[in-house]
């Protein structure tokens, strides 16, 4: 349930509120392409990550390996491996950050459908089979908010396929798309990270993260994507991923919007 | 979070209480339910309790009508101040026959609302997008508001300011003054440069000498970080706060208020004055939101001032019908006439910059004023216009800049033009107010397209001629077909010109109040 507006007039840019004024494209022809939800102006603004990246946590970089951070991850004997990898659509630009902050802290939920295609989009190319986690807020935080933003992004992936993408995964012999199971809970209250400097984050040894005892689930040689808004540091998408992994989970990986 | 509507043990009249605050003796009757979904009561009458005395929420409460995550309250903190009737709660989104209404904003357009799985109210709750940026307005919002006495100032407020008025300044001035008296309303028409914050003074030290608020309301945050500090100092016993997206000074209770149009829309029967800058500044849509945000944040027999160089046409109408008072200021500060821009036709440039070239009018304009090391502005109608022709001339000339409101370096940009460390300033219609530089001169290029209206046109024209150095300039309109609005932009200025300096027709009030 999450629509960016109770009378279905999409004449407007989602993000600026200015008139979109776009000509009509065939892209706005063909029921395949939804059109954007954004103005030409906002959507050129939006950086996709494309070309050379580090092959594990997607960050751009002149060449395609291992990023230094995430060499010293996979140094660290108690976290090696344990995200596979992490994609991310955009770079945390002025205009990301922007979105991020009018969806999460002013709470314009609906904002998240800005980047629904996309986010399906990726999962349906890389990760079908994979069951989609959100990275759970506190009760506490839950109820501020009002909305889990990861919640809405996994959410994304459980949406009807169109036609020609059920034809697609038949021809690939793909596996079917697994609901959302929010396996994880946060039993820790999450602080107010921009007071913690960036070392304090990184250093924060406990798991705020628990496996859910709400579901009587095997997680065993399972694979899983958690969805989240941002990859900064990569330390709570790693926290909840050893959560999965400590039960036996084959493959944990990541969809972000953003690289932070 | 739900409501419940309650009679309580020793009163006649029904209260709205959050389900939290409710007790044992209290006869329910209606509710609990999302606060929208309950009708509106009538507002209690102001409790007459002189034993409480919470100089913290009045403050933060009086005027306004606030979010509990923007009261610093909790619901526990505030059940014994609902419950005495010093605070009262309403719902932030009214029901409407096509949807709702915001009580914030007043936004009612259904495309404007959003809809969203509420986790505080386990539904699906419909909010307000229009004001989302003060945060989330939905059906189980509920909106605080202080029902007490009112929170008092001290009337010892003298203005320190020396300056000299020229004669149209002095005579605006003493307008004001007269409309703040009287309670009435006013169009205060200066021309760019005609020194309009000046003649705001005295009339505000009037009010203030009364024990009267006063709100000045901006369309934007750097005219409030300009206007905040001037009227500190001329101001400096009156208790002043300064309102825009990022600051801090929220919860100050003032006597004057100087706000972003946003800010104004948490005000309610706050203020006994209320100006209103460069009304036009708005696109049409956001006008009308922004005219009654300012209804809602004045109390009942306010006086209002409008403030403007191009007044919107209703205002015009509403002036050649004498419903709206009207003071002009036809002359600039330093007294010499506005510059007029000249019409030049310059081909169908669309196709010329697809070749990747400039149509050659514009470009001899811009060479000259590179090379001579003399400021210009060249406005333009899109940020692909944009693109294209600060690409084109940066081949030959890498200092010069593009600016459009998504840039990330337009505060450095800006900085460089005023320094003179860049010549030639291209830009949308985002700089055509507030940004002046002494001795540039001004172009707009396509000034046929729509988004060049009079109003964005004589703004443009404003920029040149602002020092008494410098008092003329080149202003030129490069197009490829004259549209009513250059015409009319272009009439407008040698109207202003020609009309008598200080003459007393520039100004009409109505010889009996209302
Ligand atoms: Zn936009
Ligand atoms: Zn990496
Ligand atoms: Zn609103
Ligand atoms: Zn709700």
């Amino acid at each position: 349930m999450l629509k960016a507006s109770i009378a279905d007039s999409g004449s407007d840019c989602m993000f600026c509120q200015e008139p979109k004024n776009e000509l009509p494209s065939w892209g706005t022809l063909l029921p395949l392409f939804p059109p954007s939800l954004l103005c030409n102006n906002c959507e050129n603004q939006l950086k996709a990550i494309a070309g050379p990246s580090c092959a594990i946590c997607s960050r751009p970089q002149p060449v395609n390996e291992v990023c230094e951070d995430c060499k010293r991850w996979e140094s660290d004997p108690d976290l090696q491996g344990i995200l596979d990898h992490n994609r991310s659509l955009y770079r945390y630009n002025n205009i990301m950050q922007e979105m991020i902050a009018q969806w999460k802290y002013r709470g314009d939920a609906a904002l998240a459908l800005i980047f629904r295609e996309n986010i399906r989009k990726l999962y349906l190319h890389h990760y079908t089979g994979y069951i989609p986690v959100p990275i759970p807020l506190s009760s506490k935080r839950l109820i501020e908010r009002g909305f889990n933003q990861s919640q809405l992004l996994a959410d994304f992936t459980n949406e009807p396929l169109a036609f020609y993408e059920k034809w697609q995964l038949l021809t690939r012999k793909s596996s079917p798309v697994p609901a959302v199971l929010p396996l994880l809970e946060r039993t820790i209250h999450e602080e107010k990270q921009s007071k913690k400097s960036r070392r304090e984050r990184l250093l924060a040894k406990e798991n705020p993260f628990q496996l859910s005892s709400a579901f009587k689930f095997s997680v065993n040689s399972k694979n899983f994507i958690l969805l989240d808004d941002i990859y900064t540091t990569g330390t709570t998408l790693r926290k909840a991923a050893k959560r999965l992994k400590e039960h036996g989970a084959k493959s944990v990986c990541a969809i972000t919007l953003a690289r932070g | 979070m739900y409501f419940c509507h309650v009679l309580l043990p020793d009163k006649t009249e029904p209260v709205c209480l959050p389900e939290l605050a409710v007790e044992e003796k209290d006869v329910i009757q209606h509710g609990p339910d999302v606060i929208s979904s309950l009708p509106d009561l009538p507002p209690p009458p102001q409790p007459v309790l002189a034993s409480e005395h919470t100089p913290f929420l009045q403050n933060v409460l009086y005027g306004k009508e606030l979010l509990l995550e923007e009261t610093q309250c909790t619901l526990e903190e505030l059940k014994p101040f609902l419950r005495a009737g010093l605070v009262t709660v309403r719902a932030g989104l009214i029901p409407t026959n096509k949807g709702y209404q915001c009580r914030r904003c007043h936004n009612s357009d259904p495309a404007r609302f959003g809809l969203f799985s509420c986790a505080r109210c386990q539904k699906g709750c419909i909010y307000c997008r229009y004001c989302i940026m003060m945060g989330r307005i939905s059906t189980c919002s509920a909106l605080f508001r202080w029902n007490g006495a009112p929170p008092s100032f001290s009337p010892h407020i003298s203005l320190l300011w020396e300056g000299v008025f020229s004669k149209g300044q002095k005579r605006a001035a003493k307008t004001i003054i007269q409309t703040i008296k009287e309670k009435d309303e006013l169009l205060v028409w200066a021309v760019c440069g005609a020194g309009k914050t000046e003649i705001l003074f005295p009339g505000i030290e009037t009010a203030l000498q009364s024990g009267a608020r006063v709100l000045l309301a901006t369309p934007r945050t750097d005219v409030v970080l300009e206007l905040l500090p001037r009227l500190r100092r001329v101001l400096p016993e009156a208790i002043i706060a300064g309102l825009y997206g990022k600051s801090e000074e929220k919860q100050v209770p003032a006597q004057l208020v100087i706000a972003t149009t946003h800010q104004t829309m948490r005000f309610t029967d706050a203020f006994d004055t209320v100006i209103i800058d460069e009304v036009d500044a708005f696109p049409y849509t956001a006008e009308t939101s922004l005219v009654q945000a300012v209804q809602k944040a004045k109390k009942k027999d306010a006086a209002t001032i409008y403030l403007t160089a191009t007044p919107t046409t209703t205002l015009q109408k509403r002036v050649q019908k004498h419903t709206l008072p009207v003071t002009k200021i036809p002359r600039r500060y330093h007294g010499h006439p506005l510059p007029v821009p000249r019409f030049q036709w310059c081909g169908p440039w669309k196709k010329r910059l697809k070749k990747g070239r400039l149509p050659k009018p514009v470009q001899t304009w811009c060479e000259k004023h590179i090379q001579s090391q003399m400021p210009a502005f060249l406005f333009v109608p899109s940020v692909n216009v944009l693109e294209t022709i600060t690409t084109i001339l940066k081949k030959y000339y890498s200092s010069i800049e593009g600016v459009h409101s998504g840039d990330e370096d337009r505060l450095s940009k800006v900085a460089a033009f005023r320094n003179g460390t860049c010549p030639l300033l291209v830009t949308t219609t985002i700089l055509e107010r507030g940004v002046t530089v002494p001795g540039a001169e001004a172009a707009v290029f396509g000034a046929e397209e729509d988004i060049f209206t009079e109003s964005a046109l004589v703004q443009i024209a404003g920029r040149v001629g602002r020092s008494k150095e410098q008092p003329g300039g080149d202003v030129v309109f490069f197009h490829v077909g004259k549209t009513n609005a250059m015409l009319a932009a272009r009439r407008h200025i040698l109207t202003m010109n020609k009309a008598p300096a200080n003459g007393e027709e520039n100004t009409y009030v109505k010889s009996k109040h209302r």
